[in-house]
């Protein structure tokens, strides 16, 4: 009936035998001319935890909206999981939320549901099945570590805690690949650092994971692959990388650039 | 399909209970503009019987030659078509009728011989063939000449199709900007939404999921402004009509059992059609893909 019961064939590739995320000679062009990306190239693999940096406006959030397919690529490939998303139909692109989570800085709760019905709300929209929501919600609240404060509105909760809510509900679907657009950026250390451990279990559990950030700590610290962004190009992707802004203007210094890149100068 | 419904249910009892005020808002405009659209329908109506029993009035009259056969004459008009009935009338008949119109000025006493001719009523069956059957009337042998309201038949003709083209474009303009001011009305609830409706896309809500509470509030209060309203039309016609058709016996008035069976259920479908249209179309603004 009018589309809600007829769900397309949808499915993900995640037998780790494609990349889970596939861009080629991608450029994303605004409706006002601008240009934010520029020939990206780029694949992660099945189960990476990769972190995506740069300076402000150099492209991260383009990036991860066209892999949610909040934006469509202007020209060039966007494929998660296999599937070309610049060929998906309008009716399709819900069906590739349900794979793919996405947290905020500034989380999205919806204010007046609980933690608990904020998850479950997640569940709801998919049609599962009433009996099987309850226990699938104390799953993932358990994960984020909130299994007590499942009743709370989110007023009630610290930001980190609300953030670990929003986490919970994008994983409640089960996901193939988790992004994160600055989602510490409103956060004291203490929970920045909470948030990394929860993230990088979901990367243990075999969950791939983009994280947008402007925090150099973290990313010094936790040591996973780089991406660096510029003015709209990769300019750097650097195995067990760090990154590093320095009191010189706004460059951005990259320590052990492991890849050969000939695309633009830092 | 049980699971949906029941999330479907609370989500629209929620939004109500959230914003009564808005409801009240969104009800009280499909109210008011269902009375209009109830008692407009209703005039028309009536516009239109009038006009009608004014037609049924027209009729062609064929006059027969003195050495005509009557019965052959029958038989040809018969198979004309378009045409119902033909009564015969003869000359005496006739003189009889026009000697009680004039109202005893004339007496047939003072007629030497009887001046009319014989002559058929023809009855057709819709104003549109009077001109068609009058044609055909005339060609046949044994009818002198044909005589029908030509005058006031086109004048009644142009205007029964003056009251039904103004009738509808008027009726389409009304269910039009029902339709725009319901979405409107509509929209600022939605509006005080958007962000829920920016997470559900989010988490991968189909857009028919999403779009279904919004419209099933707007069918409820669609239908309830209407329920009202065709109430209160319903309700006025049927007191009214019984003394304006005593007072104005000359007005063929159509009587509420003949319009209200049909309005009634014409109006409250249109209530809850529009409360759900203006909804559609008041959440189509805020998904995006
Ligand atoms: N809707 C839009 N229309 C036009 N230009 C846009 C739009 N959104 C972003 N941009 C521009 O595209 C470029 C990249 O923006 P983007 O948001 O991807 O940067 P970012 O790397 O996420 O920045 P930040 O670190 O500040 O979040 C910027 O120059 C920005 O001004
Ligand atoms: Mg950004």
């Amino acid at each position: 009936m009018f589309g809600l019961f007829n769900r397309p064939e949808l499915e993900l590739d995640t037998s780790g035998n494609v990349p889970m995320v596939d861009i080629c000679e991608l450029d994303l062009v605004y409706e006002n001319g601008h240009q934010a990306l520029h020939q990206v190239n780029l694949q992660i693999q099945k189960g990476e935890f990769v972190f995506l940096v740069g300076t402000t406006g150099s492209g991260k959030s383009s990036l991860l909206k066209l892999l949610y397919r909040e934006l469509r690529p202007s020209s060039g490939n966007v494929l998660v999981g296999g599937l070309d998303l610049g060929d998906l139909a309008r009716n399709e692109v819900p069906y590739l939320r349900r794979s793919v989570g996405v947290i905020f800085q500034d989380f999205r709760l919806l204010g007046n549901k609980t933690a608990a019905e904020n998850v479950a709300y997640a569940l709801e929209i998919t049609g599962t099945a009433k009996r099987k929501i309850p226990s699938r919600v104390a799953q993932v609240l358990e994960l984020v570590g909130l299994s007590d404060k499942a009743k709370r509105l989110p007023s009630q909760l610290s930001g980190g805690e609300q953030q670990r809510v929003a986490i919970a509900r994008s994983l409640v679907n089960q996901p193939s690949l988790l992004l994160a657009d600055e989602p510490t950026g409103n956060l004291d250390p203490d929970s920045t650092w909470d948030i990394m451990q929860i993230l990088s279990r979901v990367q243990n559990a075999g969950t791939t994971v983009v994280v947008a950030t402007h925090n150099q700590q973290v990313v010094d610290l936790m040591r996973k692959r780089v991406l660096v962004m510029k003015r709209g190009h990769l300019v750097h992707d650097l195995a067990r990388g760090a990154y590093r802004l320095d009191g010189r203007g706004s460059g951005l210094h990259v320590d052990q650039p492991s890849t050969p890149f000939s695309a633009v100068e830092l | 399909m049980m699971g949906y419904s029941g999330y479907f249910f609370r989500e629209v009892l929620t939004n109500i209970r959230r914003s009564p005020l808005m409801s009240v808002a969104s009800v009280t405009t499909v109210l008011v503009l269902t009375l209009i659209l109830g008692y407009f329908t209703a005039l028309m109506m009536n516009l239109e019987a009038l006009a009608h029993s004014l037609l049924r009035e027209v009729q062609v009259v064929a006059y027969l030659d003195d050495d005509a056969n009557r019965v052959s004459v029958a038989q040809q008009l018969d198979r004309i078509p378009g045409v119902e009935e033909a009564h015969f009338v003869s000359k005496e008949t006739a003189l009889k009728k026009l000697v009680e119109r004039m109202q005893g000025r004339i007496k047939v006493d003072d007629l030497t011989r009887n001046p009319l001719p014989d002559s058929y009523e023809v009855a057709v069956d819709s104003a549109d063939s009077l001109e068609l059957v009058a044609k055909r009337a005339q060609r046949i042998a044994g009818v002198s000449y044909v005589k029908y309201g030509e005058e006031i038949a086109q004048r009644m003709l142009r205007f029964n199709s003056l009251v039904r083209t103004v009738g509808v474009v008027i009726l389409g303009l009304l269910f039009l900007s029902t339709v725009l001011i319901v979405s409107n009305t509509i929209r600022l609830t939605v509006f005080a939404r958007r962000k829920e409706i920016e997470i559900m896309q989010m988490v991968g809500a189909a857009e028919w999921f999403i779009r279904w509470p919004f419209i099933m509030e707007g069918v409820l209060q669609g239908l309830v402004g209407s329920v009202v309203a065709a109430t209160l039309v319903g309700g006025s016609y049927s007191l009214v009509v019984p003394k304006l058709m005593q007072t104005i016996t000359f007005l063929p008035i159509v009587q509420a059992e003949d319009l209200l069976p049909m309005l009634i259920p014409a109006l409250i479908f249109n209530g809850a059609f529009v409360g759900g249209l203006g909804s559609l179309l008041s959440v189509n603004k805020f998904l995006k893909v």
